[in-house]
C-alpha cells in the first residue's frame, strides 16, 4: 500500500497536473538528499523554514519545506500520467528507506 | 514563527474585532427572520442596510439588494439586464472573471457583443479608450471595476460613468476592491448598478455582498433567482418592491449580523488612509530597490503591490513566502486574466501582497527582508 496518497490540487491554469502528498512522516534533511539521486536539488536552508525544490530529470518537480510533512509535486504536461507512477514508485522507495533507518 | 496576512484583497483578516462574537452570538440564540415570523427582535437586515447605505450614500437603504458575495451580484446584474438583440457591452482588461466570465456566458447564450477596453501598465483604465469604444459600440451596458485587484490602481468612476451615460449605457460598477477603503458613492456618481463584497475591505464576515439598483433601474432589471420571500406568497411572482424582489430564500442573517458589527466599528475608528498608503508605497519603493519588477501604479491606489522576481517562477516565490517565511500572499493571474498582457505579466502572473488597516510597519520590514533573502539566497 502507498504510505503517502497524492490528491490533486489546482492553480491558476487549467492544464496543471500538480499533486499534494501527506508524508507518513516529516521530511527530514537525509530525505531531501535522497532525492538527488534522480534529479537537481535546490536547498534554501537559510531560510526560518528550509525550502527545497528537486526537479527530476522527466521535469517533474518536487518543493516543499523542511519538518513539514506536505510535499507538492508538479508533473509534466508530457504525459504526466507515467511521470506520476514513476515518481510514486520512488517516493515509496524513499519512505520505505527511512522508515527502516527510524 | 511570525505571520503575516497579506492577502486582504482576496478576503480581510482580521476582521473587525467585534465580528466573531456577534456571529457567534447570533447564531447559538432562537432565529427569526424578520417579516417571516411570528415573534420578533432586532433587525440585523434593516440595521445593515441602514450603515451601507450611510457609507454609499444612497438615500433608501431599499434599494440595496443582500447577496453572499460580489460575484453573486455582479450576476444578479448581468443575467438581470433585458438583454436587447446584439447588443454591445462595453468592459475593460482590467475585470475579475466574476465580471468576465458571465459576460462571455451571455455572449454565447445570448449574442451579446463584449469590447474590451485596455489598461495601462498600472492598470488603470485608460479614460480616452473608454470614451472612444463608447462612442464607437453604444453599448447596452459599460462595466468596470473601480480598482483593479491586481495592481490596486483606482479608476475616476464618476468620470467614467459621465462617459458611459453620455452614450445612454446602463453602468455597472464592480466596486468589490474599494468599498470601505474609498469612497464609493453611487447615486451621486450615477452609476445604475454597483456591486460590493462586506468580507475584504470593509471587514465583515464572508457571505456577504450585495448590489446597489438605481430606482431608475428597478423596472428595468428581471431577478434572477425566485422563490420563496416570506411575504406575498399568494403571488406566483416575485413581490415587485425592492429589496426583496432579488432576495429569494432564506437570508445569511449571522454573517449580515456581522457586517452590522464590522459597520458600527468602523463607524467608531479613525481613519488610517494616509497611514496604510505610506505603507502600501514603502512597500513597493522597498520591493524596487530590492530588484523586484514592481507594478506601479501611482496613488490614488488601494493597499495592493503586485510584484515579480527575475529569474523566478511566480508560484514559487509564494510559496516559500508562505511556507518558509509565514507570509500569506497570493500568486497567479489573480481571477483577472486579461489585465497580465498589459502589465507585462502574461502568462505567470504576479505575486500580490495585499495590506489592511490592522497591518503594521514591522509586517512591511518582514516583507522586505523576506524577498531580500530570497534573492540572496539565490544569488
Amino acid at each position: 500500500m502507498m504510505r503517502a496518497e497524492g490528491r490533486k490540487v489546482e492553480n491558476c491554469f487549467a492544464s496543471t497536473h500538480m499533486y499534494e502528498y501527506c508524508l507518513p512522516k516529516r521530511i527530514s534533511e537525509a530525505v531531501v538528499q535522497e532525492f538527488a539521486a534522480f534529479g537537481v536539488v535546490t536547498f534554501h536552508k537559510n531560510f526560518p523554514r528550509p525550502f527545497f525544490k528537486v526537479i527530476f530529470t522527466d521535469g517533474t518537480t518536487v518543493k516543499g519545506v523542511l519538518h513539514d510533512s506536505i510535499i507538492k509535486v508538479q508533473y509534466p504536461d508530457n504525459d504526466p500520467q507515467t511521470s506520476k507512477q514513476q515518481f510514486e514508485e520512488i517516493l515509496e522507495e524513499i519512505l520505505q528507506h527511512n522508515m527502516q533507518m527510524r | 514563527m511570525k505571520l503575516v496576512y497579506a492577502n486582504n484583497a482576496a478576503t480581510s483578516w482580521p476582521k473587525a474585532p467585534p465580528v466573531g462574537e456577534i456571529v457567534a452570538d447570533f447564531i447559538h440564540k432562537v432565529p427569526y427572520h424578520a417579516g417571516r415570523s411570528a415573534f420578533s427582535g432586532p433587525d440585523a437586515a434593516l440595521e445593515c442596510r441602514s450603515l451601507l447605505a450611510a457609507l454609499l450614500k444612497v438615500q433608501d437603504p431599499n434599494q440595496i439588494v443582500f447577496g453572499p458575495n460580489a460575484t453573486h451580484a455582479l450576476n444578479v446584474a448581468l443575467h438581470g439586464i433585458r438583454w436587447k438583440q446584439g447588443a454591445a457591452v462595453v468592459t475593460t482588461a482590467a475585470e475579475h472573471n466574476s465580471v468576465l466570465r458571465p459576460l462571455h456566458y451571455l455572449s454565447k447564450t445570448k449574442g451579446i457583443k463584449v469590447h474590451i477596453v485596455p489598461v495601462d501598465r498600472a492598470g488603470r483604465i485608460i479614460p480616452e479608450a473608454w470614451d472612444t469604444a463608447l462612442k464607437k459600440f453604444k453599448p447596452q451596458a459599460a462595466v468596470f471595476t473601480h480598482a483593479s485587484n491586481v495592481t490596486g490602481a483606482v479608476n475616476d468612476a464618476n468620470m467614467l460613468a459621465a462617459m458611459a451615460k453620455a452614450v445612454g449605457a446602463i453602468t455597472l460598477l464592480d466596486a468589490s476592491q474599494s468599498l470601505g477603503i474609498l469612497p464609493v458613492y453611487p447615486e451621486e456618481w450615477r452609476i445604475d448598478l454597483a456591486a460590493f463584497t462586506g468580507h475584504k475591505y470593509v471587514l465583515g464576515p464572508t457571505g456577504t455582498g450585495g448590489l446597489y439598483i438605481a430606482p431608475t433601474m428597478q423596472a428595468e432589471l428581471e431577478p434572477v433567482w425566485v422563490g420563496g420571500t416570506g411575504i406575498q406568497s399568494d403571488l406566483d411572482e416575485m413581490p415587485p418592491m425592492l429589496p426583496i424582489r432579488f432576495e429569494a430564500g432564506t437570508p445569511n442573517d449571522c454573517a449580515f449580523a456581522g457586517l452590522v458589527g464590522a459597520l458600527r466599528w468602523r463607524n467608531a475608528q479613525e481613519t488610517k488612509d494616509i497611514a496604510l498608503l505610506h505603507m502600501t508605497e514603502r512597500l513597493c519603493a522597498g520591493l524596487k530597490e530590492l530588484g523586484a519588477e514592481t507594478i506601479d501604479a501611482a496613488a490614488p491606489r488601494t493597499p495592493v503591490v503586485s510584484f515579480t522576481l527575475k529569474g523566478w517562477d511566480v508560484e514559487e516565490v509564494g510559496e516559500i513566502l508562505q511556507q518558509s517565511f509565514g507570509i500569506v500572499c497570493r500568486t497567479g493571474l489573480h481571477c483577472a486574466p486579461q489585465i497580465h498582457s498589459f502589465l507585462g505579466t502574461a502568462p505567470g502572473g504576479t505575486v500580490r501582497l495585499s495590506l489592511s488597516r490592522f497591518t503594521t510597519d514591522e509586517d512591511i520590514d518582514y516583507c522586505l527582508q523576506a524577498v531580500e533573502k530570497i534573492l540572496h539566497d539565490a544569488g
